[in-house]
């Protein structure tokens, strides 16, 4: 009987490439930035015009916001007219509105409708709104207006877009 | 008859009677196969509030825990921003409009910071462990004293890529 005498030679060859490997991975990072809407108003609850002049300043709104715009509105409780206090008699008036950044944004509007203005371009993220009420003097009226104290009440409102 | 017999015998038997000197050898390969692992992942972040309530950034914000199962003994992990300005600053882009919120970043190795910079490659890393070898990704914000960041939601895109040589 022939006997083979086995040598066994082990290579161990670990099979890893030696190519370049490469893997990516990518994911969205979001970041919320809330709203913040600050208004500061020096116009007061009541505002006596002075009837010498065509117009009166009743105050001012400062904004400070990082809203992507707003709407303004103003409304008139009468219509844009004062009502004289136990009377029926009118007084019309209208309305200017300044802002410190967007100019004029209403000039000598009618308040027989609301009136709104919504910002455009983005976020303001500070301004004034100067609110000027016009009106003719009561010796320029014919017949003259009767005296008496005239009333209407305004309401400012302001909303993000 | 009978001599006949005994020499094809003798004959026979001596072809197959082990040779004294014989030898022989051989020899076998045996591969096994290593399949590569890499790979670099990590969970989606959830969305953060990026203003305070001081109304000011927030310093610092951990984005995620990037994982890197690597079986290569030498790699490197970089990392890119979609809208960064520049190789340090990234920017967070608010949503249909060219407002950007910067930001620097920094991937860390426990408390050591082993990049900072969009595109460049780290230093070689090792083998990891099967669970693999986690990071953290943070993200840094300066803030002023005037900026009022308008509101809305800002978002990147992180790329985390891994290499060997």
């Amino acid at each position: 009987m022939k006997k083979f005498a086995f040598v066994a030679i082990v290579s161990l060859i670990l099979a890893v490439p030696t190519f370049a490997a490469t893997s990516n991975f990518s994911t969205e990072v979001k970041a919320a930035v809330d709203y913040t809407l600050t208004v500061t108003s020096t116009i007061g609850t009541q505002s006596v015009l002075d009837t010498t002049k065509n117009s009166t300043e009743i105050g001012k709104l400062s904004l400070v916001s990082n809203l992507n715009g707003y709407k303004l509105t103003v409304t008139s409780a009468n219509s844009g007219k004062m009502i004289r206090q136990s009377g029926t008699e009118q007084y019309p008036y209208t309305l200017t509105v300044t802002s410190s950044t967007l100019g004029a944004l209403a000039t000598a509007h009618s308040l027989s409708t609301a009136f709104t203005y919504t910002t455009t371009g983005g976020a303001q993220p500070a301004s004034e709104l100067t609110f000027t009420l016009n009106y003719l003097k009561p010796t320029e009226y014919t017949p003259m207006l009767t005296a008496g104290v005239y009333v209407d009440t305004l309401t400012v409102s302001i909303e993000s877009n | 008859m009978k001599k006949v017999i005994i020499m094809l015998f003798l004959a026979v038997a001596a072809g197959v009677l082990p040779a004294f000197a014989a030898n022989d050898s051989a020899s076998l390969t045996v591969k096994a196969q290593v399949t590569p692992v890499f790979s670099v992942n990590m969970t989606e972040p959830d969305t953060f509030n990026i203003v305070g309530n001081n109304s000011r950034l927030i310093p610092s914000k951990q984005i995620g825990s990037p994982v890197v199962v690597s079986n290569y003994s030498s790699w490197k992990i970089s990392v890119d921003s979609t809208h960064k300005a520049s190789s340090t600053t990234g920017r967070l882009k608010l949503d249909d409009a060219e407002t950007y919120i910067p930001y620097s970043f920094a991937l860390t190795d426990g408390a050591t910071t082993i990049l900072s910079s969009f595109g460049t490659a780290s230093a070689a890393q090792s083998i990891t462990t099967r669970g693999g070898k986690a990071f953290g990704l943070y993200f840094n914000f300066e803030s002023d004293d005037t900026t009022l960041w308008p509101q809305g939601i800002y978002r990147d895109t992180v790329i985390l890529a891994i290499s060997t040589d």
